[in-house]
């Protein structure tokens, strides 16, 4: 087991390691000189000599990443150009708002499209089947920002169940709260519905496996072989679907924060991105993508935890 | 989590397709796309009108014979943007069908058949590239280029190959072992020949569920950076434009915005019908192997 | 002589409340924005909607409304416009005296004022040190233009005098150092010690002091009690950002909001007069918007091609469809706030086949043509039918949208073929016509057309004593400039703002600001 955990992190560190190197050269990745497009077309050459120096673009590639490297294991992802706060200030204070909804997102998600999925499965071709595949078709191939925008057209503006914006900087946890459901709700349907299908897939992989046809043969009430046989099974396959759906939702919550102006590290992103904020863009991507490994790794602990014939050896 | 390939004889293709043609979800969803890849091709010839003319004082127009759905807020006709915006989607789905697959498959070939330090290279990269979601990614992408048609169809590509490549490695691990290899081997037929020969064909039912799920990211994807202000810079009209022109004017005017998601709903609901279709009718012990489970 | 017992308590009551205001401010510049402690007292907070985030607090780069709003609470300037009739009235200067020549202006300032945070008292340095850094190159302040030829020296005889030499005789001198943009006076010490954090931590002398700024989301702004005019009535004022108008308007109907500033969109005007308990102000800007046209790039130095782009562009159709009848007819860049507008000048009414034919003249065809335009609501949409109307007559044309930052730099560059650009300010003649058609305010200045048909009558203007013969002077310089027509007027803006009907004492200026000391809340 600990020789599971330690390959796990070995794997996490060189994941993180991979995940900065290519955020370095993504944003180097850019045709012609970064501190130009960061300054404009039209900067002077002056000015664009000055931010050269400052960020080190002058330097061998190979410097350059070392230092980047170096600034980032200390945190250090640069400064942002608009505001000349550096870039973890800006992301460290939109990261509690990001985590609220994907929290709360994921949340519902899972806690709809998990037992609908199972549900789905085991009653395969039934009118229960069809419905939640129809259903979750519909959730995947509707946009999630247009389903927002649905949303607040309906829920908030014409019934006013919610408030129209995302977020509220007025205090109290009820109003917080309030304005986080229906973005929540949004991005957990979404999700759900991706969930549901994988979930689905997963479970109708256990169950058309020979120790069910077995079991069954043998007498085993249907309610035993899934609960007891199926589900046991499939708990892996239904937490990978999970871990890899987080990764997929993250690029959903952008769009819901975007549409219902909720702040958040995808409206900063959004913000850096229009502002040629190249350093907190950077930064933001960095984060994104370390939250992502670090999901996937503990998921992959837990499924060592959880199934011994899953450890890496 | 990859299975341990076992050799298997497949199915000729006449056996494939009866089943497939039987398959309500995939006739639909093909029907479906051959319908608007018709619409879009046919647009300069389908379109009422032309979808950029302005006319202010007709803005917010109602439904009429000049113009079906109405005009949006320039006065521009909704049902030709929408036509013209059918296009969009088509070329960027088509653009990045190719790009991903031609670049995905090969790399995902040479992983699966050269293996050793070639393979645990591409696995780690996977990994790396993987870990970004796939919407963000395309994000920096069309951030660092600029936005234009290009930047969004290279920055979901970018993003797709990973996935095709894994379907592709999987593929050529289950061909590997396969006894006629070795039987060519034998006769001394040369590495490229055999991969042609018989792992492409083997390839081809995995590689275009795959395809068909790429398209509908694509087509997706496009809408989310149009909406963002990041794709297809406006006045063109895409399907994600007119759902960010029609944003401001929502709880007034909400047909336009309506409209315009609907159309991308349906494109997208026949792709994904055209792939559960084919994920269906695929031989499962295949599928099981390829490891493709819904997507 | 002593005071009765009622006095003294009045008193005793006055200085518990100061304690209180005090103690309030000094405690909300430790609450992070979105917490508040429980047991708290609720605060008089003004809640006002803005449309874009902050970016520039200093003066002498100042750009863009929701900034010039955030100051205009925070500073104050030499004299400043009374917020209802545009009349010049005293602010930091208590008094001023204009010698016979107009060559000299000799301010008194108040006593007593002081910087906030504790930077120190105010003194004829600071103002000198203020409008100094403005006429420095090094500064890069886009109002350089304005002050630059007209000031020869500025002298501070003791801490509470200030004279102005000027190098000519100027009777409208005064605007030039009201309470906006350069003309906001700041600290010596506070410039110095925050130097670039200076941007974001701005030092005044104002009714309210800066006190938080959560990017993306608001800014908040806590009661000076110890400004000069007295304590402002409100103890604290957030500015939210608020996007999308529809969403602010709903807001502003669930009192989530107080005041709705920078009211733009037509259909949410039109809502907002039909909601109770909801009230909209309008008053005529003192600022049009303009299609600046870069006469040092051909083909855009012939007056014909001008003059074709102006007759393809249906503004009567933008004012009217595309505004809903929100905005006014433009034919110069005054509005009707200022009292020189003329409406004699030449008129280019909507006539594509005119345009054409001036084309064919001009010997043009197939011209690409870039319109460049900031991101904000409603700049990036109107440019769509004007580029429409310009490809109807042959042009191709094509619009650029950048965003805030990006704007102004590709504009400073002078490169562009084609800008918007408004001067929003104060009703002050002189203002629009320098910055739009003086050499001096070429690139970086906002003069993007490279024009300078007019320098010797707008030097004779500002020297011009006799309030009739600058009227002349004025006029003959809108209808060179409507003649020459290096910028297409496309409207004269209205501004509009709505509250609710528990703020009191709300005036809306021309200048599209929006202020918060004379309001107080009425509980609902």
């Amino acid at each position: 087991m600990s020789r599971h955990l330690a390959r796990s992190l070995a794997q996490l560190l060189l994941t993180l390691a991979g995940v900065v190197t290519v955020a370095f050269f993504l944003m180097r990745a850019i045709p012609g000189d970064p501190a130009l497009y960061m300054l404009g077309d039209y900067a002077t050459a002056d000015a664009v000599a000055v931010l050269r120096a400052k960020l080190g673009l002058d330097l061998p590639i190979l410097q350059q990443y070392l230092l980047f490297m170096q600034h980032a294991l200390t945190g250090d992802l640069g400064t942002s150009v608009v505001t000349g706060q550096p870039a973890m200030t800006e992301i460290a204070s939109s990261v509690p708002w990001s985590l609220a909804l994907a929290v709360s997102g994921m949340g519902i998600a899972i806690a709809i499209g998990v037992p609908l999925g199972i549900v789905s499965a085991s009653r395969h071709g039934s009118w229960i089947d069809r419905a939640v595949m129809v259903g979750a078709l519909l959730g995947i191939s509707f946009p999630v920002f247009w389903i927002g925008l649905v949303a607040i057209l309906g829920l908030a503006h014409k019934a006013g169940l919610f408030p129209t914006l995302g977020a509220s900087s007025e205090p109290g946890l009820w109003t917080s709260l309030h304005h986080l459901a229906l973005p929540a709700i949004v991005l957990g349907l979404s999700v759900a519905a991706y969930i549901a299908r994988l979930t689905r897939s997963a479970m109708l992989e256990v169950l058309g496996q020979d120790f069910i046809r077995v079991a069954r043969a043998m007498g085993v009430s249907e309610h035993r072989i899934l609960y007891r046989l199926a589900l046991r099974n499939a708990l892996v396959p239904i937490l990978a679907v999970i871990s890899v759906t987080f990764a997929w939702s993250l690029g959903n919550a952008i769009l819901i924060e975007v549409v219902f102006s909720r702040p958040g590290l995808g409206s900063t992103i959004m913000k850096a991105v229009l502002a040629r904020d190249y350093q907190l863009v950077q930064a933001g991507l960095l984060v994104l993508a370390g939250a992502v490994v670090f999901v996937n790794t503990t998921f992959n602990i837990l499924y060592g935890v959880i199934d011994p014939r899953l450890r890496t050896r | 989590m990859a299975a341990e390939p076992e050799p298997v004889a497949l199915p000729a293709p006449q056996r494939r397709l009866a089943p497939m043609l039987a398959h309500s979800g995939l006739v639909t969803g093909a029907v479906i796309l051959v319908l608007l890849a018709l619409v879009a091709l046919l647009a300069p010839w389908l379109a009422p009108n032309s979808p950029d003319k302005t006319d202010l004082m007709r803005a917010f127009a109602a439904p009429s014979w000049a113009f079906p759905l109405g005009t949006d807020q320039f006065g521009r006709c909704l049902l030709s943007r929408l036509i013209w915006g059918a296009r969009v989607s088509l070329e960027v789905a088509v653009a990045v069908v190719a790009l991903s697959l031609s670049i995905g498959t090969v790399l995902g070939a040479l992983a699966g058949y050269l293996g050793g330090v070639v393979e645990r290279v591409f696995t780690g990269l996977n990994d790396v590239l993987l870990a970004f979601p796939g919407f963000l990614l395309a994000l920096a992408i069309v951030a660092a280029r600029g936005s234009s048609l290009e930047s969004v169809v290279l920055a979901v590509s970018i993003a797709y190959v990973p996935r095709v490549a894994v379907v592709m490695r999987a593929v050529v691990l289950t061909i590997k072992p396969r006894a006629f290899i070795e039987a060519s081997h034998a006769i001394g037929m040369s590495d490229l020949r055999i991969l042609l020969r018989h792992v492409i064909p083997n390839a081809f039912p995995p590689v275009i569920v795959v395809a068909t799920v790429s398209a509908a990211t694509a087509i997706l994807a496009e809408a989310g950076l149009s909406f963002l202000g990041l794709g297809v810079q406006p006045p063109t009209a895409t399907w994600g434009n007119i759902i960010a022109d029609g944003q401001t004017s929502i709880v007034e005017h909400p047909f336009i915005s309506i409209a315009a998601g609907l159309c991308i709903a349906v494109t997208v609901i026949a792709l994904n019908l055209l792939g559960d279709g084919l994920r269906d009718t695929l031989d499962p012990q295949m599928r099981r192997q390829t490891g493709l489970k819904a997507l | 002589m002593t005071m009765s017992n009622n006095q003294r308590e009045v008193q005793a009551a006055g200085r518990r409340r100061a304690l209180q205001a005090i103690g309030a401010g000094g405690a909300l510049s430790i609450i992070p924005g979105w917490v508040s402690l429980a047991s708290a007292q609720p605060l008089e907070r003004l809640r006002i909607r803005i449309g874009a985030d902050i970016s520039i607090l200093d003066p002498a780069r100042i750009f863009q409304v929701e900034n010039q709003s955030v100051a205009s609470n925070i500073y104050n300037g030499l004299v400043k416009y009374d917020a209802a009739s545009n009349k010049i009235v005293p602010d930091l200067a208590a008094s001023w005296t204009v010698s016979p020549d107009a060559k000299a202006y000799t301010f008194k300032l108040r006593e007593g004022v002081a910087w906030h945070k504790n930077f120190g008292a105010l003194s004829s340095d600071d103002v000198k040190f203020s409008f100094e850094r403005v006429l420095d190159p090094k500064t890069g302040s886009a109002y350089r233009g304005q002050i630059a030829d007209i000031v020869q020296a500025i002298e501070t005889p003791d801490a509470h005098t200030v004279r102005f030499v000027l190098t000519a005789s100027n009777a409208e001198f005064l605007h030039k150092v009201t309470a906006f943009n350069h003309g906001w006076i700041v600290s010596r010490k506070a410039v110095t010690e925050l130097g670039d954090k200076y941007n974001l931590n701005p030092i005044g002398t104002g009714p309210f002091v800066f006190a938080q700024w959560v990017p993306g989301s608001e800014v908040r702004l806590s009661a000076n009690p110890k400004y000069f005019e007295g304590a402002p009535k409100v103890q604290e004022i957030v500015l939210r950002l608020i996007k999308d108008e529809t969403a602010a308007a709903i807001a502003l109907e669930k009192r989530e909001i107080d005041v709705f500033f920078a009211l733009q969109q037509p259909e949410v005007i039109e809502r907002l007069r039909r909601t109770k308990g909801v009230k909209v102000l309008e008053r005529p800007a003192s600022s049009t918007l303009n299609l600046v046209l870069n006469t040092s790039i051909k083909p855009l130095d012939d007056v014909r091609v001008r003059r074709a782009i102006a007759h393809a562009i249906n503004r009567k159709a933008l004012i009217d469809g595309f505004f809903r009848g929100t905005k006014f007819e433009a034919n110069t860049v005054f509005t009707s706030a200022f009292e020189d507008n003329t409406d004699d000048v030449p008129k280019y009414a909507y006539d594509p086949g005119r345009a054409r034919a001036l084309l064919k003249e001009a010997g043009v065809s197939n011209l690409r043509f870039e319109i460049t335009t900031v991101g904000l609501s409603p700049y990036d949409k109107l440019v769509v039918p004007i580029a429409n109307d310009l490809m109807q007559v042959g042009i191709q044309a094509k619009v650029r949208v950048l965003e805030r930052g990006a704007y102004q730099q590709a504009r400073s560059s002078g490169n562009v073929q084609s800008c918007v650009t408004s001067v929003v300010g104060p009703p002050d003649p002189s203002a629009p016509l320098v910055t739009l058609f003086a050499r001096k305010s070429f690139p970086p200045g906002l003069n993007s057309a490279r024009y300078d048909g007019v320098e010797d009558l707008l030097k004779h203007v500002a020297s011009e004593l006799d309030a009739g013969k600058r009227k002349e002077l004025y006029a003959a310089i809108l209808r060179k400039t409507a003649t020459d027509l290096p910028l297409i007027p496309l409207y004269a803006d209205r501004l509009f703002m709505a509250h609710s009907d528990t703020v009191q004492g709300l005036v809306q200026n021309s200048m599209f600001t929006v202020q918060g000391y004379p309001v107080s809340l009425r509980s609902a």
